[in-house]
């Protein structure tokens, strides 16, 4: 009998056949959400309801059923389970499934005392990055001349991105080419430097999956005695199957994550260059059609402020300042604690690329307070009162 | 929440639109229970929304406060089951309608609901020949056949592709989603021209239009076949305006595109619907209630006491005999009324709705299941009297018969196949310019910039006025300090905070509906008060 335990690198699989030929890279994380449900380790389990076939939403289920009908990958859609897991108020033990930059959120959410770490088991996925679903609706009609309403999934391989269509064709186009005419990516994800979720109790993913198991198994790194509990448990209730990962896998998935974080270093040069001339005027210019809907607050992962926060009670309607101290005080305010996950870009009505802006005032202070959010317990370098104890 | 550990959750998700505004938002709206408790309501962004891309302005952003603070609490009434509460609602509004004469009756639906709500609506209004009326086709009868001009042409992607943009409508504030398409507009290239009295940023230009100029004499606005010209059509459009931009545009033959946008989320398919309908005006309608011609009115979905501007049109309601009002939300005409029918929140409604472009949006359930209460209490009293009421596929496919559809696509856009007329004539010159008359101790004209929080009676943090640095200096007003507005009549005042702004000096700008201006367009009196705002805060 297997002895899962933290550090463990292993290729899993379910051990029900519909859910391994359905699920992503053989149903590993929908054996382990079933099971802990079965068994009694969580209450609910958060899975992604299909709305249409560029978008899911976030429901929550207590119906080991309804787990393993969710089998099937859908790593491309973009929700906030940050956001969806405080809903809750830490009324339930909680299972979810998160990119890299949701599970930093859930940290940061975590040391703010608003997600309970006891209460959630989090397995992360590997994030090359993410599409807008109104854009890859429009390639995939405009680029690949497909209707959209015969796409099955999408993936991104090898420097394509990969549209499967109903009829088990692939179509492929490169991800440069599209990112070239703004086609591809978020912007963020473009210069995302977490591509592997270590951060969650599970690290999963297809990378590093090799020869007979490609495509019907999951890499997975066991990050914590959580992960290698309820690892364990899904093996022990005949749910998983695994088996060590070879060093060949290893290498594979170690080399796959250290080309994709090459990328995103370059574009990050590239976006974040030094601004010639006025620095506060190019960020005046760039916030000037902001209507003041506070989607952006209301969405971002490392806010923990309710309504009355220092930036909604310092700034007034009545003020007519050139820059809002709204956003001043965002930018100050969230600059240790920015993960960069493009929520805020994703839902501003002005379009106003928040996500760059907060960036850059975070890249610098994150740098030289050796602070990178979300990816350990470490407490935020604004909570600590003398910035000196830091060094 | 006090949940105890083990809770179990269901939970419902909504695929809906924003009844904001007339934009027709995406929007999920998410009910969570936890088990024996309250839900909880949130909303998620639809980023497939061909519409809004997932992005809201901020009454979306706040609609789960809207909803959790407005909304009846019906979650038990499914579908044809209405409870035995509305029943009765329901019979005894049967029995007014029956014993009055149709033109004792007004009914009113401006577009807060679902066309085969509205459908059935009007199905019933047949049945007591009498129209529905939705506050804007008095409008149309003003321009006449110029109305053939303002059906869906332009679609809000033509924006982006638009060389030059006329703006008649501030963007930020009344129609906040267009925000978004004037920015990738002029990214390429575009020359964006707002017409009115305040500088926003995001126009290249900025003219001068008062709101009793005549189009004709600015010689800036010369639209041609690259050109879009955005506008609104509200119960306070002036018609002179709008027979201006639509005889230079299209009279002339430039070849520029018109897009109207619209206050209520289905104004655009109540206003196609009921387009064939004899209607009257909210004024004619107003003054009928007063000299008691109309001894009934039945409100669907639609508060005049919000919409008004008239502060006194709560008194005028209670002159009818007989307040009918089916609503889905708790607003203030369900205070004064006689009879009231509570349906569920339009979240919930199955059906469909047609935003400003011409999209027919399916409402629909992600998880959980739409409900037909309100259209149910439709036929209910269309069953009362004395009628068979259609069923609801029978409704829904003579709505998709109006819009030329088979089934609904939010992905494509309905242009309306209108008949165009060889004779449409110039009807401005016979228009009067909405001004308010002089009125010698007044110093300042007052305009309203119409918002989804006025149009639905929302609280909202805008309660200040803008006016011009000058126009501060000139009446000695002190930062930190409010003014005082006094209206013409000097009877009302009210001490308010004010926003300096790039606006015209001697015209003040609210986004709030104000005591002391009945009309968009008011003369008011402006004077300094000796009150700090945080004390105005305090005494509030």
């Amino acid at each position: 009998m297997t002895k899962v335990q933290v550090g463990d690198k292993l290729i899993g699989w379910s051990t029900n056949e519909d859910v391994r030929s359905k699920g992503g890279s053989g149903g590993l994380v929908t054996a382990v959400f079933a099971s802990a449900l079965d068994k009694g380790l969580v209450d609910n389990v958060i899975i992604l309801k299909k709305a249409n076939q560029f978008e899911a939403v976030p429901v929550i289920t207590s119906d080991v059923e309804e787990v393993l009908k969710s089998a099937g990958s859908m790593h491309m859609v973009i929700s906030n389970q940050t956001k969806y897991l405080r809903l809750f108020e830490n009324a339930a033990t909680i299972a979810v499934a998160v990119k890299p930059c949701d599970m930093r959120g859930i940290r940061e959410q975590q040391k703010r005392n608003m997600i309970d770490p006891d209460k959630v088991f989090t397995i992360g996925l590997n994030c090359g990055g993410t599409m807008a679903p109104h854009k890859i609706r429009g390639v995939v009609e405009n680029i690949y001349k497909i209707d959209p309403s015969q796409v099955k999934g999408e993936e991104i391989e090898k420097g394509n991105l990969i549209i499967e269509t109903l009829d088990g064709e692939h179509h492929t186009h490169s991800i440069d080419e599209l990112e070239e005419n703004d086609q591809g990516r978020r912007d963020n994800c473009r210069y995302c430097s977490i591509k592997i979720a270590t951060n969650a109790d599970l690290a999963c993913g297809n990378w590093g999956v090799v020869g007979e198991l490609a495509g019907s198994g999951t890499f997975v790194e066991v990050m914590t005695e959580k992960g290698a509990k309820f690892l364990q448990n899904a093996i022990d209730s005949g749910y998983a199957q695994v088996e060590p990962a070879s060093e060949k896998s290893e290498g594979i998935r170690s080399k796959v994550n250290s080309v994709m974080l090459k990328m995103a270093d370059k574009t990050k040069e590239q976006v974040f260059a030094a601004i010639e001339g006025n620095k506060l005027e190019d960020l005046r210019k760039e916030l000037e059609n902001c209507i003041h809907c506070g989607a952006c607050k209301e969405v971002c992962p490392s806010c923990a402020c309710g309504p009355e926060a220092k930036c909604t009670l310092y700034s007034d309607p009545t003020d007519d300042y050139d820059i809002s101290l709204y956003h001043l005080i965002r930018f100050l305010h969230l600059s240790d604690s920015c993960i960069g996950c493009g929520q805020c870009s994703d839902v501003c009505p002005a379009d106003i690329p928040l996500t760059k802006l907060y960036r850059r005032f975070a890249n610098p202070i994150q740098d030289e307070l050796n602070y990178v959010p979300g990816m350990d317990d470490r407490t935020p370098p604004f909570f600590v009162s003398k910035l000196e104890e830091l060094e | 929440m006090a949940t105890k550990k083990g809770t179990k959750f269901s939970e419902y998700v909504y695929t809906t639109a924003c009844p904001g505004c007339g934009f027709g938002c995406g929007v999920y709206l998410r009910e969570l229970y936890p088990k024996g408790e309250n839900h909880i309501l949130s909303i998620d962004y639809r980023k497939t929304s061909p519409v809004n891309e997932g992005k809201l302005c901020r009454f979306g952003v706040t609609l789960a406060d809207y909803y959790e603070n407005a909304e009846f609490c019906l979650n038990d009434c499914f579908d044809d089951e209405i409870e035995s509460v509305q029943k009765e609602a329901i019979l005894r509004a049967a029995d007014v309608l029956k014993d009055v004469k149709s033109s004792e009756i007004a009914l009113i639906s401006v577009g807060n609901t679902t066309n085969e709500e509205h459908m059935a609506f009007m199905k019933m209004g047949e049945l007591l020949d009498a129209p529905v009326n939705t506050g804007v086709n008095n409008i149309y009868k003003d321009i006449g056949k110029l109305h053939v001009y303002t059906a869906a042409e332009t679609t809000y992607e033509d924006i982006e592709h638009a060389k030059t943009i006329y703006l008649f409508i501030n963007p930020y504030i009344s129609y906040p989603l267009l925000t978004r398409r004037l920015v990738h507009a002029k990214r390429n290239g575009a020359r964006i021209v707002y017409m009115g009295l305040k500088k926003i940023p995001i126009a290249c230009e900025n003219i001068k239009v008062k709101p009793c100029t005549s189009l004709y004499e600015v010689s800036e606005f010369c639209p041609d076949s690259e050109s879009v010209i955005i506008s609104d059509i509200t119960p306070y459009t002036n018609s002179k305006r709008l027979a201006e931009i639509i005889e230079i545009s299209k009279l002339n033959e430039t070849g520029a595109k018109l897009l109207f946008m619209k206050p209520f989320v289905n104004s655009a398919g109540a206003g196609h619907l009921s387009r064939h309908t004899r209607q009257k005006s909210f004024e004619q309608i107003i003054n009928e209630i007063k000299n008691g011609s109309i001894r009934v009115l039945f409100f669907l979905e639609t508060d005049l006491i919000n919409i008004c501007l008239n502060p006194e049109i709560k008194d005028v309601l209670k002159n009818v005999e007989t307040l009918i009002v089916m609503s889905s939300v708790k607003s203030p005409v369900c205070d004064i009324a006689d009879i009231l029918i509570q349906t569920e929140p339009f979240y919930k409604k199955e059906g469909t709705i047609t935003n400003s472009e011409g999209r027919i949006i399916s409402l629909s359930a992600c998880t959980g299941k739409t409900l037909k209460t309100g259209f149910y209490a439709i036929c209910e009293i269309i069953k009362a009297l004395g009628q068979k009421p259609e069923t609801f596929e029978d409704i829904q496919k003579t709505v998709f018969e109006e819009f030329k559809i088979e089934a609904p696509d939010e992905f494509k856009i309905v242009k309306p196949d209108v008949k165009k007329y060889d004779d449409v004539k110039k009807m401005s010159e016979k228009l009067e310019v909405c001004c308010p008359a002089d009125a010698p101790e007044t110093n300042a004209k007052f305009i309203y910039e119409m918002n989804p929080f006025i149009w639905h009676g929302r609280r909202d943090n805008n309660d200040y006025i803008e006016l011009s640095p000058e126009f501060i200096q000139e009446q000695k007003l002190l930062k930190g300090y409010t003014a005082d507005i006094t209206c013409a009549c000097g009877n009302i005042v009210k001490t308010t905070r004010f926003k300096p702004s790039d606006v015209e000096p001697g015209y003040i700008f609210s986004q709030k509906k104000q005591p002391f201006a009945k009309a968009p367009v008011a003369k008011v009196k402006i004077e300094m008060t000796h009150v700090h705002k945080n004390e105005e805060e305090k005494r509030e």
